[in-house]
């Protein structure tokens, strides 16, 4: 088990070296000086100034020496400053990074919670009118665009009914402790943003426990006379459960997508909303150290979701 | 894929022997009720959208940027067909806007699926074929795009090269291959150890006909289901895109950035909410499902149940 930990610790190491090349290239090879873009509009610019200016941001290196210097300073995790609020990067980035988690966790829990069960019924009960429902929706969940299910939302009960809040995470003027405004505010991103998930696990649930219930060793549970309730919750759920793990990995990258358009109908303070305002006014150094830290993220999520896969499973250790 | 169950026969032997592969889909596809519904709603998609001209002519008489300040926030009525579906902020028939803007949808779907296939299907058939370092190389690449979220990427993309309906195909079709081309790769792996392609290699056949007369052949009705879920995911990142700003531009509707605009004034015109998102998720809907009855028209085994 070890080994099998540390191999796929060592396979992590090329992809965060490609998710640090990307990261570079996307900074460097974007159109546009990034000095002649600081000082545009600026009057009384000399040429000095702006030699000084990119010997101050490393530009007169070659891009190899600006490469490994770059990587030097993340090592230590500064990622420079913004260029448009002139504020450290990793501040921002701390400040928004929890927002986005928050969000991406509470939607994947009730992806979980919702999407599993409404598998298991609809694989039991096979072919009957919940099934129908169930496998439906497993095909709509996808095909809904999540910001106008959100702005849906916002429309019946921000708007309509007043029950939940147009936006924003927090009521102005309330504590930042008050749970209940902060539920209240997170309802309505959560939902949007869970609907896909929901739709690929009760999906997925559904194939993998009739797969499963077709097995031999099912038929001999069955067979020695176990209720057909334990047969279905012990013997096949367990198996059934496996593939969820591989399907949380690849979830949360979707999760970290979706929330960038979500956060933005919901107001919602996140990553997704700072990078888009970073690329929009082409602050690079947000642009780049958010590309890094998700994909620095996203690389942990998918190696801990093969341990798990690999403590789930023995064979998978080999 | 619902109702087949139902009313599919079971699968006779003569059939599986005396027809082809095409000829014992088309059956069955002809007993799924809601796969053929999907399509024929599809079909009449395509057709609104190149009829857009013609109806907003005829009868609309509008054009998709005829304003008509005086008037804006008309609600939607049954006496002028221009404001069946409303009209926007600046007074544009919505109705309209919808038909041009399946038209820009379905042209953004069906353009970059068809660079991002291309691109899977080369690279995917190369991967498989050649193993070794090409395999290891592009394996590289896909994780690595892969450990970055898709919608990052192509924002900055999008911000680089700015906005306009040739760069967002090029975008949407360059970045989304590596799905597809792993796809074919591990369809390629498998088949490229089968008898015929030992035999075709035996008789000396070289490597580019065995890859794309040989393999290729097998592998692109499987690809073929692909596309239409391909299309699909498609179209739901262009609308989020032209939503955000990045994508299509106005004046010219595109079913994303018609929602940009309605979403700023939702308490005064929520029809103008209702409209470009129910055609964008009907569209997307009817994609899946085709695909999804596609799979099982052409390979019952793979059928869900």
């Amino acid at each position: 088990m070890g080994r099998f930990i540390l191999r796929r610790l060592l396979q992590g190491i090329p992809t965060l070296f490609g998710v640090t090349l990307i990261s570079f290239a996307l900074w460097r090879f974007s159109p546009g000086d990034p000095v002649s873009r600081l000082v545009f509009g600026a009057q009384n610019v000399t040429a000095e100034e702006i030699a000084a200016l990119r010997h101050f941001y490393g530009l007169d290196q070659s891009l190899p020496e600006q490469y490994l210097s770059w990587l030097g300073r993340i090592a230590h995790l500064d990622f420079g400053q913004s260029f448009l609020y002139h504020r450290p990067v990793t501040d921002m980035i701390m400040s928004a990074l929890p927002n986005t988690l928050q969000l991406a966790l509470v939607s994947l829990t009730i992806a979980l919670v919702i999407g599993i069960p409404l598998g298991v019924i609809a694989a039991r009960s096979r072919g009957s009118f919940i099934d129908q429902v169930v496998r439906v929706f497993g095909v709509a969940g996808h095909a809904i665009p999540s910001f106008w299910f959100g702005y849906l939302f916002i429309l019946v009960f921000a708007v309509q009914f007043g029950l939940f809040p147009v936006g924003g995470m927090l009521t102005i003027g309330k504590s930042e402790l008050d749970v209940a405004d902060r539920l209240r505010h997170l309802v309505g991103p959560a939902i949007a943003l869970s609907l896909a998930g929901i739709a690929n696990y009760s999906r997925l649930m559904r194939t993998e426990t009739l797969d499963i219930l077709g097995q031999d060793f099912i038929r001999a549970a069955q067979a020695k006379g176990l209720r057909p309730r334990t047969v279905l919750y012990v013997h096949a759920l367990r198996n059934a459960l496996l593939p969820i793990i591989t399907a949380l990995g690849g979830l949360l990258a979707v999760l970290v997508s979706g929330s960038l358009v979500i956060e933005q109908v919901f107001a919602w303070p996140g990553m997704g909303r700072m990078i888009y305002e970073a690329a929009v006014s082409k602050d690079y150094p947000i642009v780049m150290a958010a590309v890094f830290i998700s994909g620095f993220l996203l690389v942990i999520s998918y190696i801990a979701r093969d341990i798990a896969y690999g403590v789930a499973d023995p064979r998978v250790r080999r | 894929m619902a109702t087949a169950e139902a009313t599919a026969p079971a699968f006779t032997l003569t059939q599986a022997t005396n027809a082809s592969l095409w000829a014992n889909a088309w059956y069955r596809l002809k007993k799924d009720r809601l796969t053929i519904a999907a399509a024929v709603m599809l079909l009449t998609f395509v057709v609104l959208a190149l009829l857009a001209d013609v109806l907003a002519q005829n009868l609309f008489h509008k054009s998709y940027t005829d304003q008509d300040l005086l008037n804006n926030y008309e609600k939607p009525t049954l006496a002028d067909p221009a404001y069946w579906f409303g009209g926007d902020e600046i007074g544009r028939s919505q109705i309209v806007r919808l038909l041009y803007g399946a038209r820009v949808s379905l042209a953004v779907g069906f353009g970059a699926a068809f660079i991002n296939l291309t691109l899977g299907i080369l690279v995917g058939l190369s991967m498989g074929y050649f193993r070794g370092w090409f395999d290891d190389l592009m394996q590289f690449v896909v994780t690595t795009l892969n450990a970055i979220p898709g919608l990052y990427l192509l924002l900055i993309v999008a911000v680089f090269f700015g906005p306009s309906p040739v760069a967002l195909v090029l975008i949407l079709g360059s970045l989304n291959w590596p799905g597809n081309a792993l796809y074919v790769r591990g369809q390629t792996l498998s088949l490229r150890e089968r008898d015929f392609v030992t035999a075709a290699r035996v008789i000396g056949v070289n490597s580019a006909t065995i890859m794309f007369r040989h393999i290729l052949r097998n592998v692109l009705p499987l690809v073929f289901i692909v596309s239409a879920i391909d299309v699909g995911q498609i179209i739901l990142t262009e609308s989020a895109l032209s939503f955000l700003g990045l994508g299509i531009q106005q004046p010219l509707p595109s079913w994303g950035n018609m929602l940009t605009h309605a979403a700023q004034d939702l308490s005064r015109g929520p029809w103008l909410v209702w409209a470009p998102g129910a055609a964008i998720f009907v569209t997307v809907l009817c994609l899946y499902l085709v695909g999804d009855g596609l799979r099982d028209a052409l390979d019952p085994r793979l059928k869900e149940s």
